[in-house]
């Protein structure tokens, strides 16, 4: 038999060394799994909000400006005069623009909705439900506003929700988020 | 029952030494039968073999690790029988492949016979184990000495078998460079 000296050999090790790689057998099922586990779940909760992060990533504009939880005020001069749309005086418009990577449901209760396409200008929906993906201008129009109250819409249901509302400080109408 | 207690029921020349042997190293002694000869009928045998060969040799022995005892002659037994049973033809498994791993550290200058250059070499082995890290050891040990397959090792180590592969590796050329320089080479 091929190498049966090292066979025989190894045979005469010592007993405290036989022992101590028996011992040292510890099957994987006994080991700790808790750092693994551990790790798995860490790394489960960055990808799930990195996901979320980049899916509930929507950014929307009025005037170039981002809204933020700070009140844009709406009815500004320059663009109403700019746009033939937002001329009616019974009526308020205000003129959004929102950035996705993903398809968003706009919703809003009060009022009505136009969605443009920002490449074509072309309308791509109207009414109080729209989708819109990628980079449009939404045209959110309450006709008739009463001061008292506030007006919202809805983006991918509460991800964003716009608030419209007036201030009697300014006497003009503020748009913020939620 | 405590290793001692069964060493005393083998000095009274009581059977039930062999019994509670085989209740408490019954599983220890298979593997390493199984290890060798890759068979279990033969590793039963060989199993019954070393009980047989405790019960002849204790006394006039008296083990102070019965464990390491029955490891050792349940691995030369199954040597032996590895031996009879293919002299003519190789039989690939985890004994043969562990074997062949070690082709490069076995002097070509020891014969099989020469028991006592073999016990000589035994303790060179055993000063190498002993200047290596305890993982490492413990890993070598279990590779040559129990004959268990790199996966197992792996599994139960929690290492992967790549560093399994390469600890057993490094290990040989160490042990054959140890070697050289207690004058197991000819030049």
């Amino acid at each position: 038999m091929k190498n049966e000296v090292f066979a025989r050999a190894i045979t005469e090790i010592d007993d405290e060394l036989v022992i101590s790689a028996h011992k040292n057998m510890v099957p994987r099922s006994k080991r700790k799994k808790w750092p693994l586990a551990v790790a798995a779940c860490f790394l489960l909760i960055c990808g799930i909000a990195l996901y979320l992060g980049n899916s509930s990533r929507i950014e929307v504009f009025v005037y170039g400006n981002t809204i933020s939880d700070q009140p844009v005020t709406i009815d500004l001069p320059a663009p109403l005069s700019s746009d033939q749309r937002l001329l009616s005086s019974d009526a308020i418009t205000v003129p959004l623009e929102i950035k996705t990577k993903h398809k968003v449901d706009i919703k809003t209760e009060d009022g009505i909705l136009e969605v443009y396409s920002r490449e074509t200008d072309q309308l791509l929906c109207e009414g109080q439900t729209c989708k819109a993906s990628d980079f449009v201008t939404v045209f959110w129009t309450i006709e008739a506003p009463n001061p008292k109250q506030i007006y919202k819409l809805h983006i991918n249901s509460d991800t964003v929700v716009l608030l419209l509302s007036y201030s009697g400080d300014t006497n003009s109408w503020i748009v913020n988020k939620q | 029952m405590d290793d001692k207690e069964i060493v005393e029921l083998y000095w009274q020349r009581n059977e039930q030494a062999i019994k509670e042997t085989a209740d408490k190293y019954g599983a220890y002694c298979r593997k390493i039968s199984l290890n060798i000869l890759s068979d279990l009928s033969d590793s039963e045998e060989n199993v019954n073999d070393a009980y047989m060969q405790a019960w002849l040799s204790i006394p006039p022995h008296k083990p102070d690790s019965l464990m390491a005892f029955l490891g050792k002659l349940t691995r030369n037994l199954a040597l032996n029988r590895y031996k009879a049973m293919h002299a003519k033809k190789r039989l690939w498994n985890q004994f043969a492949i562990s074997l062949d791993e070690l082709s490069d550290c076995t002097p070509s200058n020891i014969m099989v016979e020469q028991k006592a250059e073999i016990a000589e070499l035994g303790k060179s082995i055993n000063s190498f184990l002993y200047s290596q890290k305890e993982d490492i050891r413990n890993v070598f040990i279990c590779r040559y000495f129990y004959c268990d397959s790199v996966e197992e090792i792996s599994d139960r180590f929690g290492y992967s078998q790549s560093k399994i592969k390469s600890m057993l590796m490094r290990a040989r050329i160490r042990l054959k460079s140890y070697l050289k320089k207690e004058g197991y080479y000819e030049e």
